[in-house]
């Protein structure tokens, strides 16, 4: 009972962070804040992933994502020199209105599908009960296995994609002598 | 034993293409080594000769060789890559890898100065390849293969010295007249697949036709004849195809290629014994063509014309044979024809070779310069003159035999074919004394001193004449003992249209008038030729007059054809050159650009380069996508 | 006693996906509307690790950490335009990045 008290308790304190930090990421007009905002969501998220069971995804969302992805928003927001007087207003009349339909129809929409997905029978074990995990869920032994073997190639692809993405930025940034 | 033979026997004349044609063109320092270019060419010849000879003499029974995989296969069409020997189709292959074989021989003489000559062996060989598939095809679309095979075979050749003109027009013109023709082999085809269900020869045998399809296809195929066998009306390419080498014509356009229209109808016998009307329709053609080939034989002053327009008359011989329903004298006759208008071929090509000039008024008294091809030329005159005991003598009086046979079952029209292949049997005799007297006999009148040629040019020349005299004696008419190759070989595969048999006076009297027209041509010819010193030609342009500039003239059938076909093509070109262009080609285009160009504007309204009205664009776009999985 | 959250979850990752999708639709300025997408890529992730809980099965886990190494590389490819535009126009507001206007 305590468990289950807690489970819930943790839950909806981790989902509120998110939510807010994700509330907050997209309204606050200093850049800095938004970003750190957002690093919030994602410290919440990394909380859900563990309650999840999700251990090892958990961490590397801590580790890459706050860490690292975040950090880089960080230095370019600095590196730009973008303050708040930079940003400009949320817009007001047709583009505000015309926006937020389309966002509720993305909402309503996409409700639907997930309805229409957990109408599909659901398997025999259910989410998210306060019993012991199966044995080793999502640490890093069976996910290790599973990229080692089935996942082996997509795998490396993803290396060669990452390579890319170093030559890509670098060839970006770079500053070219004037001619 | 037949079936091991016939893959290897088929493979020789493809390797040596393949071999020649490709070290040739990717080692320049082949192309040099002629001797052993020719010498590669004929030996792989002559041993697909000795295979099919030893086929021929170890044969009982059809049999069939097939490769283990299908060329099409796509259920339920299915068409196998399979071979079939049969008498008739290893009768074909003898007389293509024999004859063949000669003519590569003299080909390494004749060709000894020229610089391409890796080019010409390899179009040779591949030639003798194609050939042999299409007489040996079991399946009309295998036989199809070959039959366009010796069409492209025939184009490059005839266009071998391309770089004249002339000559690759009249490449093009044979080319182009085929295909008229082709055009009626697919068609017959596909409405017999369409009838049928299959392509089969041996099955097609079987089935139950209708007289409409047998009626309709026989005309499609004999279409198809006209075009690869020179008859009316589109003979036309044949003499313009004399501008190839000389051996080439020999063995393409006179023993072989042309007779490959004979050979498919004498294989689709069963087709058209069910339709006489067909055959008379045939009949009226080939003699046609035949008084016609004759004619304009008679005034031609190029000794490879004449022999050419020999070639269309005497093809007209085999088809009016064919129209008799007598298929294996018109086989008879291909066979005899390859040996003497080979020879007669051969050796104007030596003529030729040591006059420089095809003109026969350039040439004489080569008889005594050149005596093996002189002797050996005129014993191709005499046989072809159809003179007993030599061997064109045989088949033609066999065919003149079943077309008087026709007659008597009551088919009128048939005596009129008779006379006038007894005519023009009279004129073959005439023209071709014509020719030996005005170019052999006589004074030399052209220019330097001819030479007897090399001996790998007279050795052919030899045995050819050799086989002019000899071949007929295996179709021996009935009164004097058995016709071997009809009775005994060719029956096996051919099925005749049943005619009575003549009496014995009857043949007797055949036998003579065949005997006497011979002479008699001949005659005239010495009286006109010989005796007068080429006299002749005044006697008849005083005689015939005008009639006789036009024969010279070729009939003018080439301007006929360039008023009928070719100049109402061009008003049509530039029908649409004028009108369809410039108003459907471009105008109906410019519109629809137009209007695209239009939407395009205001299309572009919408793109006004604001990030976040794209941004909008393209979540509006994912909401139309998601709704439409939602509800698909 | 068993506690159905994953319905609990949907939501919640729904919500992140439609804050996302507001601010990328509202914000007027590169990098933040960049910043938005970050966080409806995370509510994405959310959802794949949800149902691979529920069908107690790592794919969705080893789906989720392909997405998360896109995700670097596609933060560090769109940085370097955002530093690339920056340096051309000295300015990331879309109103003025129109370079692309017809």
């Amino acid at each position: 009972m305590f468990v289950v008290v807690l489970t819930i308790v943790s839950l909806s304190v981790c989902g509120a962070l998110a939510l807010i930090g994700g509330a907050l990421a997209v309204t606050l007009r200093d850049p800095i804040y938004a970003v750190l905002a957002l690093v919030k969501a994602m410290l919440g998220l990394a909380g859900i992933y563990f309650l999840l069971g999700a251990e090892y995804v958990g961490a590397i969302q801590v580790i890459v994502y706050a860490g690292a992805i975040l950090v880089t928003f960080l230095f370019v927001v600095m590196l730009v020199n973008l303050s708040p007087e930079d940003i400009p207003p949320f817009p007001r009349g047709i583009a505000l209105y015309g926006n937020l339909i389309l966002a509720v129809a993305w909402l309503l929409l996409l409700s639907t599908a997930l309805s229409a997905i957990l109408e599909i029978p659901a398997p025999e074990q259910v989410l998210l009960h306060v019993e012991p995990l199966p044995y080793l869920y999502g640490t890093l032994p069976p996910l290790g296995k599973a990229l080692f073997t089935a996942y082996a190639f997509p795998f490396e692809l993803l290396s060669v994609t990452l390579l890319i993405g170093i030559v890509g930025a670098s060839l970006l940034v770079q500053k070219r002598p004037s001619s | 034993m037949v079936e091991q033979i016939l893959p290897l026997a088929l493979a020789l004349p493809l390797l040596g293409a393949t071999t020649i044609g490709l070290g040739g063109l990717w080692l320049p320092i082949l192309r040099k080594q002629k001797y052993l270019i020719g010498g590669i060419a004929s030996m792989l010849v002559f041993g697909a000769f000795f295979l099919f000879l030893a086929a021929f003499l170890s044969y009982k029974e059809p049999s069939y060789f097939a490769f283990a995989w299908d060329w099409i296969a796509l259920d339920p069409l299915r068409i196998p890559l399979r071979y079939q020997v049969d008498t008739l189709s290893l009768w074909m292959s003898l007389i293509i890898t024999g004859i063949g074989a000669l003519i590569h021989l003299y080909s390494i003489g004749y060709m000894a100065e020229e610089e391409g000559s890796w080019r010409y062996f390899a179009f040779l060989n591949l030639f003798i390849f194609a050939m042999l598939t299409l007489v040996l095809a079991d399946s009309l679309p295998l036989l199809f293969l070959g039959w366009e095979g010796v069409g492209a075979c025939s184009y490059f050749l005839i266009g071998y010295w391309f770089g004249e003109e002339a000559n690759a027009r009249a490449a093009q013109k044979a080319f182009i007249m085929n295909r008229i023709g082709d055009v009626g082999l697919l068609a017959g085809m596909i409405w017999l697949y369409a009838e049928t269900g299959t392509f089969d020869i041996e099955r097609l045998k079987d089935y139950m036709y209708g007289g409409e399809v047998a009626m309709g296809v026989g005309l499609l195929f004999f279409l198809a004849a006209t075009g690869k066998s020179a008859q009316l009306p589109l003979y036309t390419w044949l003499p313009d195809a004399m501008a190839g080498p000389t051996p080439v014509s020999a063995l393409i356009h006179a023993a072989t290629m042309v007779t490959a229209g004979v050979y498919l109808m004498a294989r689709m016998d069963f087709l058209y014994n069910l339709t006489p009307e067909t055959l008379s329709i045939v009949g009226a053609i080939a003699i046609t063509t035949a008084l016609l080939g004759g004619l304009v034989a008679l005034a031609q002053q190029d000794i490879k014309k004449v022999l050419a327009y020999s070639t269309v008359s005497q093809l007209g011989f085999m088809f009016a044979a064919v129209s008799a329903g007598a298929y294996t004298a018109a086989i008879f006759h291909v066979f005899t024809h390859a040996f003497f208008k080979a020879l007669l071929f051969l050796g104007s090509g030596s003529l030729i070779h040591a006059t420089g000039t095809q003109d026969i008024r350039k040439m004489g008294g080569l008889r005594k310069k050149m005596p093996i091809t002189g002797w050996t030329f005129w014993i191709g005159t005499v046989a072809i003159a159809g003179i007993p005991p030599l061997a064109g003598f045989f088949s033609k009086d066999e065919i003149s035999a079943a077309v008087y046979t026709r007659g008597t079952t009551g088919e009128a029209t048939f005596y009129v074919y008779w006379l006038t292949l007894v005519g023009v049997a009279f004129l073959t005799a005439l023209y071709m004394g014509r020719l030996a007297w005005v170019a052999l006999e006589g004074e030399y009148r052209g220019e330097g001193t001819p030479h007897e040629s090399p001996p790998e040019m007279t050795i052919p020349l030899g045995v050819l004449a050799v086989g002019s005299i000899a071949a007929g004696w295996i179709g021996l008419p009935p009164l004097l003992g058995e016709s071997w190759i009809r009775e005994h070989w060719l029956s096996q595969s051919i099925k005749e249209l049943s005619v009575p048999s003549l009496s014995h006076g009857t043949e007797l009297f055949l036998l003579c008038i065949s005997t006497i027209v011979g002479l008699v041509g001949l005659g005239v010819a010495w009286l006109l030729y010989g005796r007068k010193k080429a006299a002749g030609d005044t006697f008849f342009s005083k005689h015939l007059g005008r009639f006789y500039t036009l024969l010279s003239q070729q009939l003018q059938v080439d301007m006929l054809y360039e008023r009928a076909f070719v100049q109402p093509y061009y008003i049509l070109a530039d029908l649409a050159k004028d009108v369809i262009g410039p108003w459907i080609g471009r105008g109906i285009p410019a519109l629809v650009a137009q209007m695209l160009s239009r939407l395009g504007e205001i299309l572009s309204r919408l793109q006004v380069g604001y990030t976040p009205l794209y941004l909008s664009y393209m979540i509006a776009g994912g909401l139309l996508l998601l709704l439409w999985v939602l509800t698909g | 006693m068993k506690v159905e959250l994953l319905y609990a979850v949907l939501t919640l990752s729904g919500g992140l996906f439609s804050l996302g999708l507001l601010g990328l639709l509202l914000r007027r300025n590169l990098l933040l509307a960049f910043l938005a997408i970050e966080l409806m890529l995370n509510a994405a992730n959310l959802n794949f690790l949800a149902f691979s809980r529920y069908h107690n099965e790592p794919t969705g886990a080893i789906f989720v950490l392909f997405g998360i190494c896109l995700a670097a590389v596609e933060a560090v490819i769109g940085l370097g335009l955002v530093v690339r535009l920056f340096r051309a126009h000295e300015d990331l507001g879309f109103t003025k990045l129109t370079a692309l206007r017809w």
